[in-house]
């Protein structure tokens, strides 16, 4: 452990305080966070992954931010409300300051809106209905929408304001392009409005954050220092809570649960987790790309995709590989999400002689092989849980080939349209489903409908059903016209759901923090004592 | 010397060279009988390893279970404990794992996957080692410094680095999928490359005396070639000494084996060995079920013991020198 500066100054202080006014001093308080996988840049605009998300928003912060309750709550924007039905007026927070001290206005806005929107940010999804930003005074912006856009304020919650001077002055203003491995002074450096100025980067290593004294906002706790230590081994990660050497661990295997739990000193919290883990087919190709299906598709067939629903056992998944801390699920989308459905999750019964039957009328009573593309390194158990369901497809005649393989090899055969069958998680980012309609489900097109239509499913029906709820202002139609969606996608079985996670932190006993069901850290609300 | 042998007769150097080595052999396997009788712990790691060694020939016969076919495996046997403990049954003798497979079959089809590795590095090793240690040997000056020099750069890695690295460096070419598949094949090139030297020195060791032997110089007088000299004459002298690294190099062999797989760089879980074994139970020795790590590390254990007795005993059979 390292004694950064300002610590020792405050205990300095602290001290002096002690000695000349004989009070009890406030010792400095540094939380140690570890998780599976390191933030793979600083850079706010170029990596949108869960660890870098969580650990950058104590450093930087968006106009739109989520209270207890996870409903939207004023960030750097104090309100916000529609003018038109294509444009948006944001009042700014006054008096903010970023961590070198120059004053957050709404020139800021624009430009890191305008950042987000570059070919390289990997927050196109969020920002790309904006067709403009204006700048109205100094704490007022208008975003006008291309068409219009009822989630934008909740889109808003992932877009990270930099300082417009910082960031051209460092020749940063084009986010870094994390696939071509480039680099930028954004990436080792950080300029924010939060909480929390970096003062240590040391990637794949250590982060350690240090309290910025100037922050705007309320902070429950009273923490000094924030260190985020990537530890990918998970025995390795839960020893390191147990021996005292971290603080909160956010990545917590489900078998090792019970055991922290009975530990003296550690106490844990859980959250349904936003994301649900399901299987995808290959709709796409005529003949399956891999395995042996003597020359055709079986999964172009309802009754193969029927088959397999009824030959996967989530229960057992859940309280074998899970140990009860997943909720099988027949939606692609977890219950705090807008668009759940309460009568879609009813699930299929598990039954592998229906399967058979079903196998054998699609004319498959002999089966087929194929390949099952399964990451190792993402998701809970993700390995256990791809072999559980070969395993179960065996029992109705499908042979699968599994190839497990690191996360960073599994995206590219996603986005090369490679896998035949697959396992996915899918987090919904704004707690809404539309997301999810809008990326996963609808017929893949140049606008950015369907980019993570890996399947190449496509049913017109449900496209015309999803265009019209991403535009309904009126709450309960919109919630009517995406459940009537999702009930499409359940009836072709466009995805095999599996189940949706739950997420559990462990923490050292004194230390108090909530779980966000998207797996973020909100620093402003741990508290230490 | 030996300069007034005819060298038209052609049986006289076959003769000669016969005479050399023949009789030490002889000699030595009946001492290695005998001795192995009077030595009880050799005698049980031999028994030992004999076993270990059929049931990874025959693991159909031994096994109770078909580990890799998925219509025997159910998750509702998941983590059955042990039989003598609380909630196990002979049904699963060393309990089952994360999938519902029993750890028993696991074992002795890892054990196949371990051996066949092991075994596979060690001969690799000594092909490349004593080729090398015979031509530095019997060649010796310019050439024999060569290859020394290259030995002891060799042995300034440690096994596991080179292993480490040629891991890599068949990841970089053959891509995951190919290498996952090519992985048995990857180990055993990592674990021959790794462990040449001692073979190396020892042979050219042995070279280097036996090529000033009154049979080495009638065999090149009688016309016989330098290659064929060192492979016929020269070699049959060494093996011993090759037997004896051997035998202790196939324990470590195998423990590198398990390290590269512990860590995840060796054989993938599909066909998984005792190391992968050990990695995949890992997860659960924090959560109570720790029998999944820890049959398949005391496997390991009795297997690279009994390796490792018989090792030493065969050194102080065979060449006391090489104590």
């Amino acid at each position: 452990m390292t004694f950064s500066s300002s610590r020792l100054k405050t205990t300095a202080l602290a001290l002096a305080a002690s000695t000349a006014l004989i009070v009890a001093p406030a010792a400095a308080q540094t939380l140690r966070i570890a998780g599976q996988g390191d933030l793979g840049t600083l850079d706010p605009h170029a990596q949108n992954a869960q660890v870098t998300m969580s650990v950058l928003s104590m450093v930087y912060e968006t106009l739109v931010t989520r209270d207890r309750d996870l409903n939207p709550a004023p960030g750097l924007a104090l309100s916000w409300e529609p003018t038109s039905d294509t444009t948006w007026q944001f009042e700014l927070r006054p008096d903010v300051t970023f961590h070198d001290g120059s004053s957050f206005g709404a020139e800021d806005v624009r430009f890191s809106i305008e950042r987000a929107r570059q070919d390289t940010s990997q927050f196109v999804n969020f920002v790309g209905t904006i067709a403009e930003v204006n700048v109205i005074d100094d704490l007022t912006v208008e975003i006008v929408t291309t068409e219009t856009d009822p989630l934008l304020p909740g889109k808003l919650g992932y877009v990270f304001i930099m300082d417009s001077d910082w960031t051209t002055d460092n020749n940063a203003t084009v986010p870094q392009d994390l696939a071509a491995e480039d680099s930028s002074f954004a990436v080792m450096n950080a300029n924010g409005t939060g909480p929390f100025t970096v003062t240590e980067r040391a990637p794949d290593s250590r982060t350690v954050l240090e309290r910025n004294p100037d922050y705007w906002g309320e902070m429950a706790g009273e923490i000094d220092e924030v260190i985020y230590l990537p530890i990918s081994s998970a025995p390795t990660r839960i020893s390191a809570l147990l021996s005292n050497e971290v603080d909160l661990v956010v990545d917590v295997p489900p078998q090792d649960v019970q055991r922290l739990e009975a530990a003296e000193g550690v106490i844990t919290a859980r959250a349904p987790d936003l994301r649900t883990i399901f299987f995808g087919f290959d709709y796409a190709s005529d003949v399956l790309r891999h395995g042996e299906t003597g020359g055709t598709n079986p999964f172009r067939d309802l009754r193969v995709r029927q088959a397999i629903d009824h030959a996967i056992d989530a229960e057992s998944i859940s309280r074998v590989v899970m140990r009860g801390l997943s909720q099988p699920t027949a939606q692609l989308i977890s219950e705090d999400n807008f668009g759940w459905d309460a009568a879609l999750d009813e699930t299929v019964v598990f039954d592998p002689e229906r399967g058979r039957e079903l196998m054998a009328e699609a004319g498959f009573a002999d089966g087929f092989s194929t390949r099952m593309d399964c990451p190792t390194d993402t998701y809970t158990n993700p390995e256990q849980i791809c072999q559980a369901v070969s395993a179960m497809l065996s029992q109705i005649g499908i042979d699968i080939e599994l190839n497990l393989i690191p996360r960073t090899q599994f995206i590219p055969l996603l986005w090369e349209r490679e896998s035949s069958f697959f396992i996915i998680g899918f987090n919904t980012a704004y707690f809404d489903g539309m997301y999810v309609l809008e990326t996963l489900l609808m017929t893949t097109a140049d606008d950015g409908e369907g980019i993570y239509n890996y399947t190449g499913y496509s049913n017109p029906e449900l496209d015309a059903l999803a265009r019209e709820a991403r535009v309904e202002l009126d709450v309960d139609r919109r919630l009517q016209l995406m459940q009537d969606a999702f009930r499409i996608a359940r009836e072709d079985v466009a995805y095999a759901p599996l189940h949706s996670q739950t997420l559990v932190w462990a923490m050292r006993e004194g230390v108090s923090a909530q779980v966000r069901p998207d797996n973020w850290v909100e620093i402003r609300w741990v508290e230490m004592n | 010397m030996s300069m007034a042998l005819p060298p038209s007769d052609p049986d006289t150097p076959a003769q000669i060279t016969a005479a050399a080595p023949a009789p030490r052999r002889r000699w030595a396997n009946g001492l290695l009988v005998s001795g192995l009788l009077r030595d009880k712990t050799a005698l049980v790691a031999a028994v030992v390893l004999a076993l270990l060694l059929l049931a990874a020939a025959f693991p159909a016969f031994f096994a109770p279970y078909q580990v890799f076919d998925l219509r025997q495996i159910s998750l509702m046997n998941a983590f059955v404990p042990p039989v003598w403990i609380d909630g196990g049954s002979w049904t699963f003798p060393l309990g089952t794992d994360d999938q519902g497979r029993d750890i028993l079959s696991a074992i002795i089809y890892g054990l196949r996957v371990s051996l066949t590795v092991g075994l596979g590095g060690v001969a690799l090793a000594v092909v490349i080692g004593v080729t090398i240690g015979l031509i530095a040997g019997f060649t010796g000056g310019i050439v024999d410094a060569a290859l020394m020099r290259v030995a002891d750069v060799q042995l300034t890695f440690p096994a596991i680095l080179i292993a480490v690295m040629i891991d890599g460096v068949s990841r970089a070419i053959l891509g995951d999928t190919a290498r996952a598949e090519a992985a048995v094949v990857v180990l055993i090139i990592a674990v021959g490359l790794s462990g040449w030297v001692e073979y190396a020195r020892a042979v050219r060791g042995a070279a280097m005396v036996e090529r000033r032997r009154d049979y080495v110089a009638a065999a090149r007088l009688s016309g016989v070639g330098s290659a064929g000299i060192m492979v016929r004459h020269i070699l049959p002298n060494v093996l011993t000494a090759v037997m004896v690294i051997g035998t202790i190099h196939l324990g470590v062999a195998i423990l590198i084996e398990a390290t590269l797989s512990f860590v995840g760089l060796g054989i993938p879980p599909t066909q998984p060995s005792l190391g992968t074994l050990i990695r995949v139970g890992n997860s659960y020795l924090l959560s109570g079920e720790w029998w999944i790590a820890i049959m398949p590390g005391i496997a390991l254990l009795i297997l690279v013991l009994a390796i490792n007795l018989l090792g030493d005993f065969l050194r102080d059979a065979l060449n006391p020198r090489l104590r």
